[in-house]
């Protein structure tokens, strides 16, 4: 820039006999100057200010936000390790499962055990072993040692045929019940069994049989079997249920009888009544 | 050798002197070529060779980089840390891999002991050898609803019905009405409990089902869904134990209502033969 201002100004110097001459090369020289300037600098741009403010908002307000996100997942950590799950509190847990195994199960099931047997005569006896014995795998042969016991229906003519009909309905009911109780027992033993296992399986010492996050699935197992352990309640309920009704309907059944033979009876002493 | 350099000097100077004049006549011409020369020449650049500048910029980066390392890098580091030991503690001690495998193998035990408990209810136990009476058995063993409407005429088969208004007094024809009643409404409610225990061990099973392809996660879900199930199965459960209750409750009104009309029929008996005695 400085030299085409010298040289500029060389050529107003030889051009100053001519006034327009020279304010013309002023004016080329001007345009000139003005071309070959340089831009005005940034004045304020300052690098080491621009890095310090990088590494300010890195060390601070980036490492700060690290750290307050890595004292919550800390925070996290230490409540699922000492407080949800503390790994003693599953053991303990475990622990107590298996004390109340240790001081009930066997207790109950030696109580269990006791199964009466009372009869003395052998048809009884039979009956008894037979409704007492906790297997369906006999079920069938109950009417018959039933039969051995109550005897059976009396023949035609023995009895007054509504007698029959209500005879071998009692009996029927009965039996229904004594066949439908065995298998109920053995479903008992088999609820018993299932308990058993769940029981054992959520009581067992190993992380890898069971965990805290296993449970649920064993839960929703065990309701499901609860569901079908009061469907079962239910059809021993409905057979009580037609056993009641069969004895109330048996007594009443007697109570319709006198009732016609009181009426026919009345009927009859008057009769004789109004012949005498 | 000298006299050269002075005809070379002596040249130079009037070629200067041609240049100036030429200049001097063609002041605003060469005035417009170093204009020209101006805008046209290249304009300075910044080279390869280090500056300040440079040097103050890679000290900085260089600093940025490494409290990029320091800062960042251990903080994310430390975060990991942490949600590996997270990460582990949730594979190894809340939800192992090996215990989620027991418990669906556990559903499935559950299962089968129910299968077995199923077989043993499907045994049939009907033992009735008249005709109506196993008319009536096979009634109430169906666990079919739709059989429910069939009773009455079966029960009356074996029990009877009410006597006629020439054989019994009003009071005693009103006792034997509601106890066939109840004892029909009883036979009727068996059948539809032992239908509903049916769906409930279906629907159980299928929970079971459901269980074993569940996730821990999805499994309080369907645990839910059985608790539902199992208070309406308390519910029916209770339903029966009430039939039963209004059977028992209707019994012993029974015996009550005998006292009440054996009393009666005494104090008629006693003013029948008092009347007698004075007419003879």
């Amino acid at each position: 820039m400085w030299l085409f201002t010298a040289l500029f100004g060389g050529l107003m110097l030889l051009s100053v006999e001519n006034r327009r001459r020279m304010i013309a090369i002023m004016l080329i020289g001007c345009v000139a100057v003005l071309g070959v300037a340089p831009l005005p600098a940034q004045g304020q741009f300052c690098l080491p200010c621009v890095i310090q403010t990088v590494l300010t908002t890195i060390s601070q307000t980036l490492g700060n936000w690290l750290s307050s996100i890595n004292g919550v997942i800390s925070t996290i950590q230490k409540l699922y390790e000492q407080t949800i799950w503390p790994v003693s509190a599953i053991n303990l847990a475990k622990a107590q499962i298996q004390s109340i195994i240790a001081r009930f199960r066997a207790v109950i099931q030696s109580i269990m055990t006791i199964n009466p047997h009372t009869a003395t005569l052998p048809n009884p006896v039979a009956l008894e072993n037979i409704i007492r014995n906790r297997a369906a795998g006999d079920i069938n042969s109950v009417p018959q040692v039933y039969v051995n016991t109550f005897r059976p229906v009396p023949r035609v003519g023995a009895i007054a045929p509504q007698d029959r009909d209500m005879t071998d309905m009692d009996d029927a009911l009965a039996q229904d019940n004594l066949m439908l109780l065995k298998a109920a027992d053995q479903a008992q033993d088999l609820e018993l069994q299932a308990a058993d296992q769940i029981e054992n399986l959520v009581g067992n010492p190993s992380i890898n049989m069971s965990a805290p996050g296993s449970s649920s699935l064993i839960t929703a197992a065990a309701v499901s079997a609860e569901i079908k352990s009061q469907a079962i309640m239910q059809k021993m309920m409905a057979a009580m249920m037609r056993q009641e009704a069969g004895r109330v309907a048996h007594d009443n059944a007697l109570r319709k009888r006198a009732a016609t033979f009181a009426g026919q009876l009345q009927n009859n002493m008057t009769n004789v009544l109004q012949h005498q | 050798m000298s006299d050269q350099i002075i005809v070379w000097i002596g040249k130079t100077r009037t070629a200067v002197r041609r240049i100036g004049a030429c200049v001097r006549r063609h002041t605003v011409l060469v005035a417009v070529l170093l204009l020209l020369t101006a805008l046209i020449s290249p304009k300075k650049v910044q080279g390869q060779l280090p500056s300040p500048c440079c040097a103050v910029l890679a000290a900085g980066l260089g600093t940025i980089n490494s409290t990029l390392g320091s800062v960042i890098g251990g903080g994310l580091q430390a975060i990991n840390s942490v949600l590996s030991d997270i990460s582990s503690f949730e594979q190894t001690v809340i939800w192992p891999k090996q215990a989620i495998a027991q418990a669906f193998g556990m559903a499935g035990l559950i299962q089968g002991f129910y299968a077995q408990m199923r077989a043993i209810f499907q045994i049939p136990i009907a033992t009735a050898t008249l005709q109506n009476p196993r008319q009536l058995e096979s009634i109430l063993l169906s666990r079919n609803a739709g059989q429910i409407p069939n009773t009455t005429g079966g029960y009356a088969a074996v029990y009877g019905v009410v006597p006629t208004p020439q054989n019994a007094p009003p009071p005693v024809r009103d006792i034997i009405d509601m106890t066939d009643a109840v004892a029909q409404d009883a036979m009727e409610r068996a059948i539809a409990i032992d239908a509903i225990a049916d769906q409930e061990l279906a629907a159980a099973d299928q929970i079971n089902t459901n269980v074993q392809s569940a996730a821990p996660g999805t499994a309080p879900i369907i645990e839910a869904q059985a608790d539902a199930w199992l208070i309406r199965a308390h519910a029916y459960t209770q339903s029966a134990l009430a039939d039963l209750m209004r059977v028992r409750a209707i019994d012993l009104a029974n015996n009550g209502a005998h006292l009440k009309l054996g009393s009666a029929w005494a104090v008629t008996t006693q003013q029948n033969i008092t009347t007698t005695l004075q007419h003879k």
